[in-house]
């Protein structure tokens, strides 16, 4: 069930109202219809992997009890292992299985030998990468003792399988979010209203902003051999905008859904593009994710508290991981190591940390030399999403090379110009409203809030009106395939 | 609770009056002809129409005839067969053979499935059937999107009937389609940015009930007076490449599964099967793995291959455009395919 189908919208509202007005005197029954709910969200999409998603919940449950009562250091390891190995082994199996046979295939062949590999016909359960992410981090937090392990059963599922966050995130951490499971949850006017603001706002992007994007970036990248370099210099920079617009426009809806039911999810995007250094863009950028490989797999590599070397290793490490994370493809691996590349030498002169507050902040534009760090900062981006977006290294080496050749100033000319000019309009009204609103939690969370009802639905309506109009050519979210 | 309720309830309300408005005209004017049933879903002396849904439209018409005729050959393709005239085919079959064109707009392999199904579900015979398949179709295993093209809920045991009246629906809201539609309604003018657009049509066109064919002889017209290739039109006439290009093969899995199933039915029914591949503009050549796939299945002497350079695709006199071949083209074809039968 996608957020942006019809399914969705009837399926909320029915279970807002049986939330608040059936089973809102029992915390139990609210846990439980969540759960439900969110397993028949999950079934809906293909109820055969509902199994592998509920056999995750209970390992991790079980061996989180078996972690907590273990009498000894070894039987507590034992438990810990035997969770990591499964969970990732799944992970393993579903997501990078057909990858590491058909590149050792190819290894071999590099070397003379042929052989034939038995490549299987995986479909990839969606949402896998996350809700494994989400019990990692639960079995993590307990072997370290940062947390006891949950007793209760119901509430522990919620915390793994709550729909808004099942299937592209946020990756809650269960610091964060059990606690809030536990808790009497009381309906909140202001906080419910902001929710369906940020579900708007989340629709906005993804149906009108992504998907416009998105029409073109297909077009070029596809078809990267027919277009001069501006043209596909203008791909680049609209599958850029696909991407934010898609996943967070997703994580918005995830948020707002979240806060119609008295939730609040880790925030996940933070104005990535008005970053003014690489490390910043990673401080905004899919925070959920990147603040758990720093907190599962940079801290425990040490981070950078050792020497050069080791902070370079770490680096790369951590960047290489999450490229591998988001699929099983070479691209992704050339996308993580080039944001390492781009890291390292804030890491090396230590000026990483910079950039923590809020560009321009209280000001309407930002400084010259904040525009212009702005403007490096995403174009280094640019580049890096054309490995990410491409179908191979070589296509994306190829589609660099065409942009960085004399064909960079032939005016660009292909079908619907029309379109991809409505398509530019939009990306630079969405910029605006993105650079107006940097100071909130998402860009409308405090426009027009002082502005008199009416024209404050006028605003609502004409970005309903926009869906509409934009509606019917909608994607499938990209980061579902992750 | 309560305020936030009344707060959602009367912003919906607000915003839903100008949508209630339009449902309600939407269901009276039934502009795409999904939501009442009609004798005839193409009305050839209308001063200009709202393109239809030909998958809805051939398989209702199909359901709707199918009470009174019997019908026993069928052409199956996208709008590219529509040119297969059934006068012209029917010199090639038995005197008692009862035609229906059975098309449907970029249709699928998928969609082509499900109509052959149908017809085998419903007791329907198909005793002569011509497939006009090209690359494009035989690629499409999957439902299609969109108005124009999601499939009829019949073929589907109305599985699909939600997705399909909200997909019209939607597209009747879409603003530029609803301003040109209503302007059309009162005004009852016919404005160049309507047609331009292709938010309505108002080419001549001739329909038979019957047989479901739909016929453009004011094209041919238009040729024989030397009117039709004006520089606009032969603009979409774009150079190909001299030698010869292949198609990437498009026979996966999911089309060998749907093919053996096609095929299946014909057999079950003992069909004289002809397949077309169509002399399409591009001059890309069927892929010879999906070539030799499809005479393996159908036979060799049923499957012939009209595809990449050749007299008729270097001739660009042949086309209306670089998608549709005309019907002097289709005729010269079943000549060749029904020869020495």
């Amino acid at each position: 069930m996608l957020f942006n189908s019809i399914n969705f919208a009837i399926f909320l509202p029915i279970v807002f109202l049986l939330y608040w007005f059936v089973t809102n005197k029992s915390l139990k029954a609210q846990n439980i219809l969540l759960l439900t709910s969110s397993y028949f969200f999950y079934a809906c999409w293909d109820w055969r992997f509902l199994f592998l998603l509920m056999f995750s919940t209970l390992l991790d449950y079980f061996t989180g009890l078996k972690m907590q009562d273990a009498k000894n250091k070894n039987s507590k390891k034992f438990w810990f292992w035997l969770s990591v190995i499964v969970n990732l082994g799944f992970l393993a199996f579903f997501k990078y299985y057909n990858f590491f046979i058909e590149s050792f295939e190819a290894g071999l062949s590099q070397l003379g030998i042929q052989i034939n590999p038995f490549t299987l016909s995986i479909i990839l359960p969606v949402g896998i990468s996350f809700y494994t992410f989400h019990g990692l981090s639960y079995v993590i937090d307990i072997y370290k003792d940062r947390i006891k392990a949950e007793r209760n059963f119901v509430e522990y599922a919620v915390f793994v399988s709550f729909f808004p966050l099942l299937v592209a995130g946020p990756i809650e951490r269960a610091t964060h979010l059990l606690p809030q499971i536990k808790r009497k949850r009381t309906f909140n006017y202001t906080y419910a209203v902001d929710g369906l603001r940020q579900i708007l706002w989340g629709l906005f992007k993804k149906i009108v902003i992504a998907d416009s994007c998105a029409f073109f970036a297909n077009e070029f990248f596809n078809n990267s051999v027919h277009y001069p370099g501006s043209t596909l210099l203008l791909g680049a920079i609209f599958f850029t905008f696909q991407i934010y617009g898609d996943f967070s426009g997703y994580s918005d809806i995830a948020l707002g859904t979240a806060k119609l039911f008295g939730i609040d999810l880790l925030r996940n995007f933070a104005f990535p593009y008005f970053s003014r250094d690489i490390a910043e863009f990673w401080r905004r950028w899919h925070i959920s994710l990147s603040s758990w490989f720093k907190d599962y797999l940079y801290f425990p590599l040490g981070g950078s508290k050792g020497g050069t070397w080791m902070k370079v290793r770490n680096t790369f490490i951590i960047f290489i991981v999450s490229g591998f994370w988001h699929g099983s493809n070479w691209t992704f691996l050339v996308w993580g190591a080039l944001n390492a590349v781009y890291f390292l030498p804030l890491l090396l002169t230590k000026s990483n940390r910079k950039n923590i507050d809020i560009v321009a902040m209280g000001k309407t534009y930002p400084s010259l030399d904040e525009f212009l760090r702005i403007l490096l900062t995403f174009s280094l981006t640019v580049l890096a999403w054309i490995f990410f977006r491409a179908n191979s290294i070589s296509h994306a080496l190829s589609y660099i090379s065409e942009i960085f050749s004399s064909s960079l100033f032939v005016i660009p000319r292909f079908a619907e110009m029309k379109k991809a000019l409505v398509a530019i309009a939009l990306v630079i009204f969405f910029v605006l409203i993105e650079w107006q609103g940097r100071e909130g939690q998402y860009a409308i969370s405090h426009l027009g809030l002082k502005w008199k009802r009416p024209v404050r639905y006028a605003f609502y309506y004409a970005l309903i009106l926009a869906l509409c109009w934009f509606s019917g050519e909608e994607q499938q979210f990209i980061y579902f395939q992750f | 609770m309560q305020r936030f309720i009344v707060q959602l309830f009367r912003f919906s309300l607000i915003g839903l009056i100008p949508l209630i408005i339009l449902a309600i005209i939407y269901v009276i004017l039934d502009p795409f002809k999904v939501i009442r049933s009609y004798s005839s879903y193409i009305d050839p002396k209308a001063k200009a129409w709202v393109s239809v849904n030909k998958d809805y439209q051939s398989t209702t018409t199909f359901i709707n005839n199918s009470k009174t005729i019997n019908y026993n050959s069928f052409i199956f393709g996208s709008s590219r067969s529509i040119y297969y005239q059934i006068s012209d085919w029917k010199k090639h079959l038995p005197a008692n053979s009862s035609c229906y064109h059975f098309d449907a707009s970029g249709e699928s392999l998928w969609a082509l499935n499900k109509k052959v199904e149908f017809i085998d579900k419903k007791g329907g015979k198909m005793e002569n059937v011509l497939l006009v398949l090209d690359t494009a179709l035989l690629a499409l295993d999957k439902p299609k999107k969109g108005h124009l093209f999601i499939t009829s809920p019949a073929l589907l045991e109305n599985d699909n009937i939600i997705e399909f009246q909200k997909t019209f629906f939607f597209a009747f809201l879409q603003p530029k389609f609803l301003y040109a539609y209503l302007d059309f309604k009162l005004t009852g003018e016919v404005k160049p940015y309507m047609t331009k657009n292709s938010l309505l049509d108002n080419k001549p066109r001739g329909y038979d009930l019957t047989t479901n064919e739909m016929r453009f002889d004011y094209f041919e017209n238009l040729i024989r007076q030397k009117k039709f290739y004006t520089k606009k039109r032969m603009s979409v006439f774009y150079k190909r490449p001299r030698f010869q290009k292949y198609s990437l093969p498009v026979i996966k899995e999911n089309q060998k599964m749907l093919l053996e199933n096609i095929h299946s039915i014909f057999k079950k029914h003992n069909s004289d099967v002809r397949i077309v591949i169509s002399p399409l503009y591009n001059q890309k050549k069927l892929n010879e793995k999906d070539l030799a796939y499809l005479k393996n299945l159908f036979g060799t002497e049923r499957v012939f291959d009209f595809s990449g350079i050749n007299k008729i695709t270097n001739d660009y006199n042949n086309y209306y455009e670089a998608s549709h071949y005309r019907p002097h083209v289709s005729r010269e074809l079943m000549e060749i395919i029904y020869k020495g039968k």
